[in-house]
């Protein structure tokens, strides 16, 4: 017979599943929208791996938003986010400012990625050389803030932060690693260089979900 | 420590300005989601007056030869 904190531990994992399946499944129904808004002539030019980065982009900016919306209405927000309750968001505005506007960042990154013109997409609505700049300037830009703002997290901060990087690299090496070899032995579909950006993208998020549910941090 | 944070009268709020960390991490470390690191737990236990193994419990004995 399980005891109580078994019992207790089932539920809090079943829940925080259940967070992470509704989370991804708006996310996605959101991003798929947004491909809709942007008409199937593009979105049929761009192939499978483009709408992939778009869509992870665009999980991305919704969680600024979201983020973003909580912050600029803590009442409001307080219902939407994982947090106790108003008066944490506005306690902690500095810190999730920071991930609004890195979360923010990342997801336009992607995106424009996603829509830049290369030889084999003339249809993309940025130049390579607008997307390949903007991502430059987030990576330098990333890093510039990280070291400045290295004190304003705390020790949870950083260990969620290790704990998160260490899911997403093996979740990444475990499904790069198997695609790349079934695609190198003719067993699998081609693994292109954009796949690489959507996967490291999309397993850090992964990966950061992962080492808050199991510390039961998605639930309250 | 929730009991110790009631009894001085802080909110985690202030608790955790006192510390200097974050109210998610106090709440973390309450509700049992985060072990705090050694230096945190001494200040916290500072804080307070307690030893840490007054702060925190650890149900863990050694084993008998």
């Amino acid at each position: 017979m399980m005891d109580a904190m078994t019992q207790d531990r089932l539920s809090k994992w079943k829940k925080s599943a259940t967070r992470l399946v509704a989370g991804g499944l708006v996310g996605m129904a959101a991003s798929a929208g947004a491909l809709v808004l942007a008409g199937s002539d593009l979105v049929g030019a761009m192939g499978p791996s483009r709408v992939a980065l778009a869509t992870i982009g665009l999980i991305y900016g919704l969680m600024a938003l979201m983020v973003g919306f909580g912050l600029a209405a803590p009442r409001a927000g307080a219902k939407l986010l994982n947090v106790a309750d108003a008066e944490e968001l506005r306690e902690e505005r500095s810190g999730m400012l920071l991930s609004v506007v890195t979360m923010g960042a990342l997801g336009l990154v992607l995106v424009l990625l996603a829509v830049a013109r290369t030889p084999g997409f003339a249809a993309g609505l940025v130049s390579a050389e607008v997307a390949m700049g903007a991502l430059a300037l987030s990576v330098v830009g990333g890093a510039v803030a990280s070291w400045a703002w290295r004190d304003r997290f705390d020790e949870l901060n950083r260990q969620l932060g290790l704990e998160g990087c260490f899911w997403a690299f093996c979740l990444s090496w475990v499904l790069l690693t198997l695609w790349a070899a079934a695609d190198f032995l003719g067993l699998g579909a081609s693994l292109t260089a954009i796949d690489v950006v959507t996967t490291l993208a999309a397993m850090m998020l992964l990966g950061s979900f992962i080492a808050v549910g199991r510390r039961g941090m998605m639930v309250r | 420590m929730r009991d110790c944070r009631e009894r001085a009268g802080w909110s985690q709020g202030e608790l955790a300005r006192r510390l200097g960390v974050s109210r998610q991490t106090i709440n973390a470390v309450e509700t049992d989601k985060y072990d705090p690191s050694l230096p945190l737990a001494l200040r916290m236990a500072q804080l307070f007056g307690l030893e840490v193994r007054e702060l925190f419990i650890d149900r863990w004995t050694p084993e008998e030869e």
